[in-house]
């Protein structure tokens, strides 16, 4: 189906706010194109794709019966991965599938066995590993100036639980809880760093913005592995004043350490608004565009996807795994499986 | 380090801003110390983190999980403390002649706000043909009492063996 001399037709799934940052990656390529958008808000589906100049659609099935569309980026809640995964990839699209994979270890496999059954692409969001920092820390360690990783910080904490925070994603049984929703990014990050899956994590959360909350808006996880590293993932959308924004990410190794904060390379202003820290020029937006560029470039078989199938499922088994530390108060082993 | 880091200026002034309120009430604390040395560094430094985490959270029982690499040149752990304070820290060492620290750092996160302090500074930065070198300035408060931190240490490693939580305090 794929014409390697044309873009790649891209439909999208589901049309709230992180698909509009697809969208605006999508604005600046050339090596795929936005043809169709669907959502269950029909009305909505149809002011997008007026605004993008594509199809809209008030159901998945129509813009799965699109011939334009090759390949579909799922910006759905968590509660509907599953489900959509497999239906979008049973209509022989390959599939990118914003983070999580799926809710459940076996959700998250069911996926990745779709996909393999029918040869078709899948990546998963997890945006971070793209960021202008992460590929640079990355570089460093494989370039062994800091010897072998033994300690990962990844510190994401932010006070914007409201209004940006959506009714579903506070319920644990629609978005898995914190360590399914955000988590997975940190989980990703440390496991690629450290450079193998995670053997165990014990989690300590609050609910920080008020007692009344369902899920742990203040996480904690701390991930062991079997060379002996270790990695605390700290998240937090429930910081004070509501403007906080702390990004750290720090990598021990035998011989030295790498790291910085989120802002530490940009800008520091000072306004009417108080000090603030703007980030470096276009950091968000190559983000998007490396992990879309990545992502055409597996569907047409130029390269291996990223992050690999097998890190998206160990992520989901150890935000899964998380979860229940949080509930039992103690540390849990992830399956020897992954 | 020559002075302990509980009387580093800035952390004073972090631990001033906890109990005058100006953060809210504490709710987290992550601790990162990587040393350059030998083996007795890495003791020193294990000691030197207690005392610090114990300065921030007061004398308090900790529910905590612990990992070490085989070479313990590492520790990281990961606790709640019986007043609901979530604790963290990485202490670790790299091999080489000893020198300044190459981080140390404490992050105080409370209800209505969060104080991060580099425990390095404050230092200047003098640039010359012959490279770079940092001194530090600023005058040290009067020192927490380091309290004895040998029972803690002791049940923080049984943890990274056992791969179990258990319940120190410090």
């Amino acid at each position: 189906m794929t014409d390697h001399g044309m873009p790649l037709g891209i439909g999208i799934v589901g049309v709230g706010g992180i698909a509009l940052s697809h969208m605006a990656a999508l604005r600046t390529m050339t090596s795929a194109q936005l043809v169709a958008v669907c959502d269950v808000d029909a009305s909505r589906a149809a002011e997008v794709a007026h605004a993008e100049r594509c199809e809209g659609y008030g159901s998945v099935e129509a813009l799965l019966a699109d011939d334009a569309v090759e390949a579909v980026i799922v910006c759905t809640p968590n509660m509907t991965h599953e489900a959509l995964g497999v239906q979008v990839l049973a209509a022989g699209k390959h599939l990118l599938m914003e983070k999580p994979l799926a809710m459940t270890p076996a959700g998250a496999r069911a996926v990745a066995n779709e996909a393999a059954e029918r040869g078709l692409a899948l990546a998963v969001g997890h945006s971070h590993r793209f960021s202008d920092q992460s590929v640079a820390i990355r570089e460093v360690i494989d370039s062994g100036e800091i010897g072998t990783p033994r300690f990962v910080r990844v510190v994401m904490n932010g006070g914007w639980i409201w209004p940006g925070w959506q009714a579903w994603v506070l319920n644990p049984a629609l978005s898995g809880g914190h360590s399914l929703h955000n988590g997975t990014h940190l989980i990703d990050l440390a496991s690629w760093w450290i450079g193998e899956p995670a053997t165990s994590v014990f989690s300590v959360g609050q609910h920080a913005t008020s007692e009344s909350l369902e899920i742990y808006d203040y996480l904690v996880m701390e991930l062991g592995f079997a060379n002996g590293a270790s990695a605390v993932c700290e998240i937090s959308r429930g910081e004070r004043p509501r403007s906080a924004s702390y990004l750290e990410l720090t990598v021990v190794g035998t011989k030295g350490v790498v790291s910085r904060e989120w802002d530490a390379e940009g800008v520091l202003a000072w306004t009417d608004t108080g000090l603030t820290a703007w980030a470096a020029d276009g950091f968000a937006e190559r983000v998007f565009v490396r992990e879309l560029e990545a992502f055409v470039a597996s569907s047409r078989s130029e390269a291996e996807v990223i992050p690999p199938v097998s890190a998206a499922i160990h992520a989901v088994d150890v935000a899964a795994a998380s979860e229940t530390s949080l509930r039992e108060g103690r540390t849990i082993e992830i399956g020897a499986s992954v | 380090m020559s002075a302990p880091l509980t009387t580093q200026p800035g952390f004073t002034r972090a631990l001033a801003a906890v109990r005058g309120g100006e953060i809210g009430l504490l709710r987290a604390v992550a601790l990162d110390l990587v040393a350059v040395g030998g083996g007795d560094a890495l003791q020193g430094l294990r000691i030197e983190a207690i005392g610090v985490l114990r300065a921030v959270t007061g004398p308090s029982s900790v529910e905590l999980q612990a990992h070490s690499t085989s070479d313990g040149g590492a520790t990281t752990f990961l606790g709640r403390a019986g007043h609901g304070v979530v604790v963290n820290a990485h202490v670790s060492v790299v091999a080489g002649e000893r020198r300044e620290c190459l981080r140390a750092t404490i992050r105080l996160v409370g209800t209505h706000g969060s104080v991060l302090v580099d425990l390095l500074r404050p230092r200047l930065d003098v640039r010359t043909a012959a490279g770079m070198r940092h001194p530090s300035f600023g005058a040290r408060r009067a020192e927490v009492s380091p309290g004895d931190a040998a029972e803690a240490l002791t049940a923080i490693a049984a943890s990274a063996r056992s791969g179990q939580t258990i319940s120190i305090t410090w």
